[in-house]
């Protein structure tokens, strides 16, 4: 048994292996290697997210409750069938109903959930800096202005509001024209450390993928 | 007893009828002198037309000739003149007295003859009769110009042939088919032509026409010229109708109905239908006149030849002939008619039954053959003579005689405006479609346009570095394996993460929320590995969901790694999974409302809230900490907006991929999130913290060395774009 366990993990170890050199193939451009990879990973997904949908979605939270009676879930079993209604152009639009009860939903949910969780939130955050100041050091208070500021130059510059002179193109007051340059900055700034995350998660998986690799042909190479 | 045999039509009778049964005739002693047979007449007839050749049947029509002169005869004695009055004061005067004298045997002969024979020939008639002839002629009197300038041309006529019968004696009858034929209905221009037409079958053998009738190769010329002429005025309908022989008692040949038709018929100045007319196609009333007027002569020449004994005599010579008089009277009566509506006027068959009157005593009868013959439905059009200038040459109808000429439409409308379909446009349209157009297409189709092929150097740069890249991650793990500078300050919101587990409770269980990709799952496993290995060691429940597909799956390698290291934790009773959440930021907000209705199964289908780990938790303020595992920004704002309001002070700590870091640290900044670990580095300084040798560490070196080479890249790229600028229309 315990043979055909390790036999087992070796074939699995053997196929990601094969998998990974095939990922890596993109190295040297597209290739078959790389495409059959990339299908296989996303055939494969696809295939476990029908099974998790049926499985962890419909039936303990369609199914389940129609069978033990509840009249409640026949309401998104007629929205279900709705749905499927747009596979067909023709009663397409019935399937509207359900396309509207989840965007509004979803809407609904993404805009309270930004107002109360985000923007809220980080005016308060934002003041309440200035508030920890006083009982601060001369560096809270210095982050506290170079937080306002960043974020106050940020919103500016995203203000395409300007006059227009006659004879002129519109042009922004010096003022907005200042802190628009800092908030450029201040947004350079996040997206170069977004940057440098992603360049760090790569640099992540690499790593990860590197020692992989090694570690399977030395178990091949070794077993 | 002894049958009285018609002389007519040799039909026995019996001994004491003065007329034929059959032919309504008189019989011999009534007609002839006593003594005198039929055979005599006909021996005298013979003598008198000098051939003894003719056929049967003229030899009868002969001997009835020869009877009606012995009447006439007869009628001519001194007794049976009419006093000097009578004749309208001319008794001196012997070509009228001869004249009037022809006259009174047919006056005679008419008082013998039935009364509706009697009201064929003299007016008033009957009134069946009348309408008959109404029913041929024309019935509106506005239209009888023509026919006033029929009697005045008649009426000169006869004072021609008065004329020559003055210069020429003896007076000799009128010929008989000079006449031009007219009916009508009006009586008094019909008796005056009805008279001569009597008179001259005095002279004419009005049998001939019936062996005309009965010869049935009439030329077709004769019978279409003689339709065309004005007594044949009425329709081809009119003449089916007249002898359909179905509405009306059959006729049998000999009677005198029969024969006054046909003598009327022959002398041309009857006014009974005319039969064999075949059916004229329709014309302009104008060139049909035009076209009988010369041709009379020819209708003519046929009858002529049985006429050629009187055709002998003197007096008949001086007389101009028919056909010489239709070609030298120019001023015919149908040559200056205006075409009239008259033809189309013709009333259609409300008359039929008028018809029937002066037939009512003959007995029904089979239509005989020859009558038959005369039926014009049965006749066969002949070749038009008309010339072929009437002749459609082209259309629909074309080859086509006679065809009524129509509105010429073809010139009343325009061929219409061709219109293409190619679009007409300007120089400047076009330039400005064309720049639409490439506004329009797809930014790839101009960039291949411009650029077909990529650049050698490019191509080749990019696999250098990737190969370089690998190089290193290589020699730093096969030549120093685990060797890094790990460093020494820690991050406060990953000192917070491991602050925060170690004052956990262990009978509050810890939800784990892992939504992140498979393709992340290795930095996310550096970086909660030691965090899981800590909320083991603390013997921690652990609930597990995920808002993606493939998270809960991965976590549980996780955790399985986790426990691999904390051998102590039993995850088979400190380990809940929920599975999959569905609906995103939705589901998570589900989870605030109703943490038990939102997940009431674990992954095995199983009641999930029975198992001890959760049995006490109803919402999310039961639980220990939540903990989001995520490598999306976007994921851990979702849990911050919709879930985090509903902790009321349940710690939200935050394990992200180092690319999600830096989007999620505001909300660290703001209090939102408790604690952040993220990316290696975040893992690496949680170990760190637990003084336990972990993954982080051991590949921080590696990762450390790649990002100094990555650094080293950025540099090298920098300071060659700045000594050799990019080339321009390229970026960077």
């Amino acid at each position: 048994m315990g043979q055909l366990n390790l036999n087992v993990d070796m074939v699995w170890t053997l196929v990601s292996l094969l998998l990974t050199l095939c990922v890596f193939s993109y190295v040297f451009g597209d290739n078959a290697f790389f495409r059959f990879a990339t299908a296989l990973f996303i055939g494969a997904a696809a295939g476990y997210f029908a099974v998790v949908i049926l499985y962890q979605v419909l039936l303990p939270k369609l199914i389940v409750p129609l069978i033990q009676g509840s009249t409640l879930s026949l309401v998104p079993l007629v929205l279900s069938g709705l749905l499927l209604t747009k596979l067909s152009p023709r009663i397409g639009r019935l399937g509207n109903i359900s396309m509207a009860v989840l965007v509004g939903s979803g809407a609904a949910i993404a805009i309270g959930g930004a107002a109360l969780g985000t923007i809220f939130n980080q005016v308060r955050a934002t003041v309440n800096s200035f508030g920890a100041t006083s009982a601060g050091t001369g560096t809270s208070i210095l982050e506290s202005i170079f937080l306002l500021i960043g974020t106050v130059a940020a919103l500016v510059y995203f203000n395409f509001g300007a006059r227009q002179k006659q004879g002129e193109a519109p042009k922004r007051s010096k003022i907005s024209s200042v802190l628009a340059g800092i908030g450029q900055f201040f947004i350079a700034v996040t997206l170069g450390a977004v940057f440098a995350g992603v360049l760090s998660a790569g640099l992540t998986a690499l790593v990860e993928r590197g020692d992989f690799i090694l570690r399977s042909i030395m178990s091949l190479a070794g077993g | 007893m002894t049958e009285k045999i018609c002389p007519v039509c040799n039909r026995p009778n019996i001994s004491t009828a003065k007329r034929c049964w059959y032919c309504q005739s008189l019989l011999e002693d009534e007609q002839a002198e006593p003594g005198m047979t039929a055979e005599d007449l006909a021996g005298k007839e013979a003598e008198v037309t000098g051939s003894n050749e003719v056929p049967e049947w003229l030899a009868r029509v002969r001997q009835r000739k020869a009877i009606e002169e012995m009447q006439q005869t007869r009628s001519l004695s001194p007794e049976s003149l009419p006093p000097a009055e009578e004749s309208g004061g001319q008794s001196g005067n012997q070509p009228d007295n001869q004249e009037k004298a022809s006259r009174e045997p047919e006056k005679a002969e008419a008082s013998q003859l039935p009364e509706w024979l009697q009201g064929l020939g003299t007016p008033p008639p009957s009134e069946g009769v009348t309408k008959s002839l109404q029913m041929e002629s024309t019935p509106e009197p506005e239209n009888f110009s023509w026919l006033e300038k029929l009697k005045s041309w008649k009426a000169r006529d006869e004072e021609d042939a008065d004329t020559g019968s003055e210069q020429s004696e003896p007076p000799a009858p009128q010929p008989p088919a000079a006449q031009p034929t007219v009916e009508g209905s009006n009586e008094e221009w019909l008796a005056e032509f009805l008279t001569p037409a009597e008179e001259s079958r005095e002279e004419t053998p009005s049998s001939d026409l019936e062996t005309r009738v009965e010869t049935p190769a009439m030329p077709a010329e004769i019978a279409e010229e003689k339709s065309l002429q004005p007594g044949s005025e009425k329709g081809p309908e009119d003449e089916t109708y007249d002898f359909s022989g179905e509405e009306h008692p059959p006729l049998e040949e000999g009677h005198p109905v029969v024969t006054q038709f046909l003598d009327a018929e022959f002398s041309g100045s009857g006014s009974l239908p005319q039969p064999e007319l075949p059916s004229v196609p329709t014309e302009e009333p104008s060139d049909i006149l035009k076209e009988v007027a010369p041709t009379d002569n020819a209708d003519l020449d046929w009858l002529t030849h049985y006429q050629e004994p009187e055709a002998e005599e003197p007096e008949e010579k001086a007389l101009p002939s028919a056909s010489q008089a239709g070609t030298t009277q120019p001023s015919a009566p149908f040559l200056g008619v205006q075409p009239s509506d008259w033809g189309e006027s013709i009333p259609e068959p409300d008359i039929e039954p008028d018809f029937e009157a002066p037939e009512e005593e003959v007995e029904p009868a089979v239509l005989p053959a020859w009558m038959q013959g005369l039926r014009p439905i049965e006749t066969k059009p002949q070749p038009s003579s008309v010339p072929s200038e009437e002749t459609v040459r082209e259309g629909p109808l074309a080859g086509i005689e006679g065809a009524l000429v129509g509105a010429n439409l073809g010139a009343a409308f325009e061929k219409p405006a061709m219109y293409t379909n190619k679009v007409q446009v300007t120089d400047r349209q076009s330039l400005r479609a064309e720049l639409l157009q490439n506004l329009l297409s797809e930014p790839g189709e101009a960039k291949n346009a411009e650029e077909p092929r990529r650049p050698v150097r490019g191509k080749w740069l990019k696999r250098v570095m990737s190969l370089v890249m690998l190089v290193i991650v290589f020699a730093v793990l096969i030549l120093a394996p685990g060797t890094s500078l790990l460093p020494v300050l820690f991050p406060p919101e990953t000192a917070n993460a491991y602050r925060l587990v170690n004052e956990l409770s262990s009978d509050r269980p810890v939800l784990i929320a892992a939504d992140f990709e498979a393709g992340l799952s290795g930095e996310m496993g550096f970086a909660a590995q030691s965090m899981l290995e800590h909320l083991m060691l603390r013997n921690i429940p652990l609930a597990v969901l995920s808002t993606n597909s493939v998270g809960s799956t991965l976590m549980d390698q996780m955790l399985a790694n986790s426990q691999g290291l904390v051998s102590s934790y039993d995850a088979s009773t400190r380990v809940v999974n929920f599975g999959y959440l569905a609906g995103a930021s939705i589901g998570m907000q589900s989870l605030t409302s109703d943490l038990r209705t939102a997940l009431p199964y674990d992954r095995n289908l199983v009641q999930a809230w029975t198992h001890p780990v959760v049995q006490n938790v109803y919402s999310l303020v039961d639980l220990g900490a939540l903990v989001v595992v995520t490598d999306d920004a976007d994921t851990g704002r979702y849990w911050i907006e919709q879930v985090q309001p509903a902790l009321n002070g349940v710690p939200l700590i935050l394990v992200t991929s180092a690319q999600a870091a830096p989007m999620l640290q505001p909300y660290y900044a703001s209090g939102q999130v408790s604690a952040v670990v993220s990316g290696i580095s975040g893992g690496s300084a949680y170990e760190q913290m637990m003084k336990l040798p972990g993954n982080s560490s051991y590949f921080f070196g590696a990762y450390q060395v790649l990002v100094l080479a990555v650094a080293a890249l950025f540099l090298v790229g920098g300071l060659i774009s700045l000594v050799k600028p990019a080339e321009r229309g390229s970026k960077g």
